[in-house]
């Protein structure tokens, strides 16, 4: 595929230099950051209050570094649509998408290039979420056993809470690079950044929305199971499992994440297929 | 062997939105030449260059760049540059962020460095400017500097001289008589300011409701349109009637008061004429021969009268 290699050096190049895509690596951090902050300040009122014990439950290392990830992927998820969904459209408004195809660079290796982008910035939104929420927790909070009222209530190595943490957040990534490919296929698919964005937001709202219509094929709506905004994000309840709510995480809920797994690979694969085709065919 | 040429279009046809755009354009740019594409606007100027790059892959006919069709522009193995209508600068860059990018893309690493082309086009003031930071013609000048990157051997350039104040424009018009000549790089140019093509492209095509109307070399154009004389008469029938049976007349003169416009080849012999007039008593006041340019040749070419070669 000619000029592959230059369309992807070029693709990082934007990456590195867009200021849209600085700020939102930023943004990601200081959300997830902030949120395990915000936990803090609030837990530390509700003890002054003498609604809760210092130490109990939630004030603990792994349920914040838990939920002040998912609070960074919410808007990792929300700047992934919009920077893979909106840009494509905008350059071909700009006329700036023109330019590889006049430098020897094949349309197919044009949407590769982005495609890579697709798999590249989930990965990077992905590790600021979990610096920040990680670097704020480690800040705030002890990472010791989950207590209750003194007494040991789950413990990290014996129930395996840093395991299910871990897995659920290993789990998160497949969804997001879902939406990342998705994103691309949005934004060879429709003519205005607003069309392709405002479709995709749908799309990952469906699950949200009609989760009873839909029931279990929801799941095979990549956007179900996203960390961040999905209703059946195995991060959010492997963070309250971790919080010391031991119902949050049920054996049910085992099959789930099993079939989560696997259902983000046909978006995955379909998107990148449909992109590459879609652009080959659009006017720029 | 016959020369390759640089750029051909055969009876090219584009539907945007089921409507017709392009209704038959042709176009050849042998290498070596300075191209100048005329035409009103809406004509279809954009249009053919982007069916030419690849950009619009949906047409009807054939366009291609070095022999090669723009269906696989990217296998086009001489270097090229393209400045189209809009610039194509990213907005969020700098100015030499976008040239980076363009090297970047391109694998440019020999020829003209971004330093060079933004000295050539006078923008090494505004180089850590945003795309969008940028006026209408220094956005011009800017696609033009990316378009010079490397060595391009050919340079596709759309309205180039649009929103260039008079010094722009001289300036431009400078670097593509340079190119051309000295570098013998092809160009193709689009542009509304006649007067500037007619002083720099050695062939034009002109594009009318998506037709070529006519295409030739410029000295041959002006030669075939003649020239145009102007006279000023108390009465102006008689001018009328002396000259519509004169040698070398090429068309009925036409009559605007007391003004006599008639359009006149080389063999015309305009002191004589002038002493028929005399002589008939048409009291002349004012007597002007003007050479023919090509803006004289687009409306004759819009009116349908033979000009071109």
């Amino acid at each position: 595929m000619r000029g592959l290699k230059r369309a992807i050096q070029g693709e990082l190049y934007l990456l590195r230099k867009r200021p849209a895509v600085r700020w939102m690596h930023w943004g990601v951090f200081a959300v997830a950051f902030l949120f395990v902050a915000g936990s803090r300040l609030k837990l530390g009122l509700l003890a002054a209050a003498g609604q809760v014990q210092i130490g109990d439950g939630a004030w603990n290392f792994w349920p914040q570094f838990g939920a002040g990830t998912r609070a960074g992927l919410f808007l990792a998820e929300i700047g992934i649509l919009l920077l893979l969904a909106g840009n494509l459209p905008r350059e071909v408004r700009l006329g700036s998408a023109r330019d590889p195809l006049s430098r020897g660079i094949s349309r197919s290796a044009c949407t590769l290039a982005r495609c890579w982008v697709a798999f590249l910035l989930p990965l990077t939104l992905y590790a600021c979420a979990l610096l920040g929420a990680a670097l704020s927790a480690s800040w705030f909070f002890d990472a010791g056993d989950i207590m209750e009222g003194g007494e040991l209530l789950l413990s990290i190595e014996g129930d395996q809470v840093a395991h299910h943490l871990f897995r659920s957040m290993l789990h998160g990534v497949f969804p997001m690079l879902a939406l990342g490919m998705f994103s691309v296929w949005m934004a060879t698919a429709f003519r205005t950044g607003v069309a392709a964005v405002g479709v995709g937001l749908g799309v990952m709202l469906a699950p949200s929305l009609l989760h009873d219509v839909l029931g279990a094929r929801a799941l095979w709506l990549f956007s179900d199971l996203l960390p961040g905004l999905g209703p059946d994000s195995f991060l959010q309840r492997t963070a309250a499992f971790a919080a010391g709510f031991s119902d949050a995480y049920s054996y049910e809920f085992d099959s789930v994440v099993q079939l989560g797994w696997y259902t983000p690979w046909p978006t995955f694969v379909l998107a990148a297929v449909a992109a590459i085709l879609l652009f080959r065919k659009k006017a720029v | 062997m016959p020369v390759q040429a640089a750029v051909a279009v055969r009876n090219l046809e584009v539907k945007l939105g089921g409507k017709p755009i392009l209704k038959g354009v042709d176009m050849a740019v042998q290498p070596g030449d300075l191209f100048g594409l005329l035409g009103r606007n809406g004509a279809g100027k954009t249009t053919a260059m982007r069916c030419l790059l690849g950009y619009l892959p949906s047409f009807q006919g054939s366009c291609s760049l070095f022999g090669v069709s723009s269906h696989r522009i990217h296998q086009v193995q001489e270097p090229y540059g393209v400045a189209l209508d809009p610039p194509g600068l990213d907005d969020t860059l700098s100015l030499r962020q976008n040239l980076e990018l363009a090297q970047i893309r391109g694998g440019i690493q020999g020829g003209r460095s971004i330093d060079e082309v933004l000295e050539l086009v006078g923008l090494q003031h505004r180089q850590h400017n945003r795309g969008d930071r940028l006026s209408h013609g220094q956005g011009r000048r800017a696609a033009v500097a990316r378009a010079l990157l490397g060595n391009p051997q050919l340079l596709i350039l759309d309205e180039p001289l649009s929103g260039l104040d008079p010094e722009g424009v001289e300036r431009m018009l400078q670097l593509f008589r340079h190119l051309a000549t000295e570098d013998g790089v092809t160009v193709v140019l689009s542009s509304h300011h006649l007067r500037e093509v007619e002083d720099v492209c050695n062939r034009v095509g002109m594009i009318e409701d998506g037709r070529t109307l006519l295409e030739g070399e410029v000295q041959a154009l002006l030669t075939a349109a003649g020239d145009g004389l102007q006279i000023r008469a108390r009465h102006p029938e008689k001018v009328q009637q002396l000259l519509s049976q004169a040698p070398g007349v090429l068309a009925p003169p036409s009559c605007h008061g007391h003004q006599v416009h008639v359009r006149v080849n080389a063999q015309f012999d305009a002191v004589e004429a002038l002493a028929q007039l005399v002589k008939a008593g048409a009291e002349v006041e004012e007597y002007a021969r003007q050479r023919a340019s090509l803006v004289d040749v687009f409306h004759l070419a819009l009116e349908g009268q033979p000009c071109a070669d």
